[in-house]
């Protein structure tokens, strides 16, 4: 199945997926929130690596499911549609993908039925002195080189074939500026999204948190990029931190990525939801009508979607 | 090879300020540890005076730590300004970590306990708070209707009596502090008085159902299930031994 765009370009697979609307990630602040606000959200996101203790590759019985979590997600899921939003699959590591890790998404999507699933558009895993793969202390951010988009290209590829439903990547945050990169961003995302036919998990703070760091127009990014690869837009808080502002998901989001929304939500044409995040340990701020708050703001730019990207 | 001596370099970088000013000072030297191309070594050399490298290895600090702090908060209130060297000390030996850090606390955890045990940490009811919360820990990432499941599945198909032996869902934690009002304490982030009874107090914490209970218990029966759980060799009556069955604190 594929999908023309704006732009020319080919998506595979985009049609069948069902338009969602607004969702939530989870996290370990919301079972009580998910089970009393079932009307708040359309779908439920999640990081599956939350739900499981994982031994490391090569151990026997390498993933062990989390009791309690499983039980909230399996109530959730029997009421919203479920997609997954890996943080495991470090794509950019110059090291081996961790094959057995996409066995364990595809196990889940199976059991979840995820209509697509996304991860990060960098390296959260670095291949050690020792041979060893160990986690890199926050997601790395790659740069925006040939080779990169190669390796990237290639692995999309390989994780098209283990789970065929839609593959989305996050564009990143970045702090530092890597100087001679072969492309800027958006032509890396367009041309990552062009041969590897993955789609665009487009993250309005990140964006935002580099346009204000870096000096640089959001809005004029997003008239760079093909928004017709976006399937699905993250929307996020996020704070000052040790001198710059950060993505650390702190509660609401600033008025510029609201206005950010309501210019991408009409030049999205293949967009299937849009999804609210915030890290748990600032739910004791926001509250339950702190979290409805963003989630019904979302909504009402939602319902301001053109009748072009309404008919799915 | 060279894209993955960049991100070791990057990641190496990331996890010590110090080796960011080593590379200022001396990038020849650092430079020279990794094979990397004309380009990686200008790109290293022009990130890290970036302010942005600053943010970097702040983040790559706090994502460390703020599991610790999450699944160990008393142990780090008690700390104090000591959680930070602490943590930086145990991080010179523990650098490849995980995604998932239950491991990389527990491992946090016995760092500690034998800096208590050699001297190097001398703060009152530490060592009783941080035993108290790793085995909460413990029971957190247990799968506990699992492992309800496999004992009810043993007591049909066991035969003879075998040694008798803690049930894998309970723990028992000697105090030296009175554990109620001292948890109350450190439960409302204050410190805990110094006029804190002293003593014997041996806690049960039980972990069979959702919430994991805990009680104090008669210290005779805490030494008597800690020698249990140890493994020791005990002559108990038959009658003490159906007691503790009947009482499910041991299997």
């Amino acid at each position: 199945m594929t999908d023309s765009n704006q732009s020319g370009i080919v998506q595979d697979g985009f049609g069948s997926v069902p338009t969602l609307g607004v969702g939530l990630l989870y996290n370990a602040a919301l079972p009580d929130f998910v089970r009393s606000n079932l009307d708040a959200f359309d779908y439920l996101a999640i990081t599956p690596d939350l739900f499981w203790l994982d031994y490391g590759p090569g151990h026997p019985d390498r993933y062990e499911e989390l009791e309690s979590w499983i039980e909230t997600l399996d109530w959730v899921a029997a009421n919203r549609p479920i997609v997954s939003h890996n943080i495991g699959l470090s794509i950019g590591n110059a090291g081996s993908l961790d094959v057995a890790y996409l066995d364990q998404i595809a196990r889940f999507q199976h059991r979840y039925k995820f209509p697509w699933h996304s991860d990060h558009l960098s390296f959260a895993q670095v291949r050690g002195a020792s041979g060893n793969d160990y986690n890199a202390g926050l997601a790395v951010p790659i740069p925006y080189d040939t080779e990169m988009l190669d390796l990237i290209t290639a692995r999309v590829r390989l994780v098209k074939q283990k789970i065929p439903i839609p593959f989305l990547l996050e564009n990143s945050v970045y702090f530092v500026d890597f100087p001679e990169q072969d492309m800027s961003e958006p032509e890396f995302l367009n041309r990552l999204t062009q041969n590897s036919r993955c789609g665009l998990l487009l993250d309005l703070h990140n964006l935002y948190t580099n346009a204000r760091n870096h000096g640089f127009d959001a809005f004029t990014f997003l008239d760079q990029v093909d928004l017709a690869s976006v399937l699905e837009i993250h929307i996020a808080g996020g704070d000052e931190f040790a001198g710059m502002y950060t993505d650390s998901h702190a509660g609401p989001c600033p008025e510029l990525v609201w206005e950010l929304l309501d210019y991408a939500i009409s030049r999205t044409p293949n967009l299937r939801g849009v999804t609210f995040e915030f890290h748990f340990s600032y739910y004791p701020l926001m509250g339950e009508r702190g979290v409805r708050t963003q989630l019904d703001r979302a909504r009402a730019v939602w319902a301001r979607r053109t009748p072009a990207n309404k008919i799915q | 090879m060279t894209m993955e001596a960049f991100q070791r370099a990057m990641c190496d970088l990331t996890a010590s300020p110090d080796l960011c000013i080593a590379l200022l000072k001396s990038p020849e030297e650092v430079l020279g540890r990794y094979d990397l191309s004309d380009r990686d070594r200008r790109r290293l050399l022009e990130v890290v005076q970036q302010p942005g490298m600053l943010v970097n290895c702040s983040l790559y600090r706090a994502n460390r730590l703020s599991p610790i702090y999450n699944l160990v908060p008393h142990t780090c209130f008690l700390l104090g300004d000591a959680l930070l060297d602490e943590a930086t000390e145990f991080w010179q030996g523990f650098k490849e970590t995980r995604l998932q850090f239950h491991e990389e606390v527990k491992q946090f955890g016995a760092f500690l306990r034998r800096r208590v045990e050699m001297g190097f940490l001398q703060i009152p009811m530490l060592a009783e708070v941080l035993e108290y919360e790793l085995a909460l820990n413990e029971f957190r990432y247990t799968p506990r209707l699992d492992v309800l499941a496999r004992l009810e599945l043993n007591k049909t198909v066991a035969g003879e009596s075998k040694r008798v032996q803690l049930h894998p869902l309970i723990r028992v934690l000697l105090f030296r502090h009175e554990p109620r009002r001292l948890l109350e304490f450190l439960d409302e982030r204050r410190p805990p008085p110094y006029e804190l009874a002293e003593g014997e107090f041996w806690v049960l914490l039980d972990g069979k159902g959702e919430e994991v209970e805990t009680k104090l218990i008669d210290p005779g029966v805490g030494r008597l299930l800690k020698a249990i759980e140890a493994g020791t060799s005990l002559s108990l009556s038959a009658d003490d031994v159906e007691v503790l069955m009947e009482a499910d604190l041991t299997v």
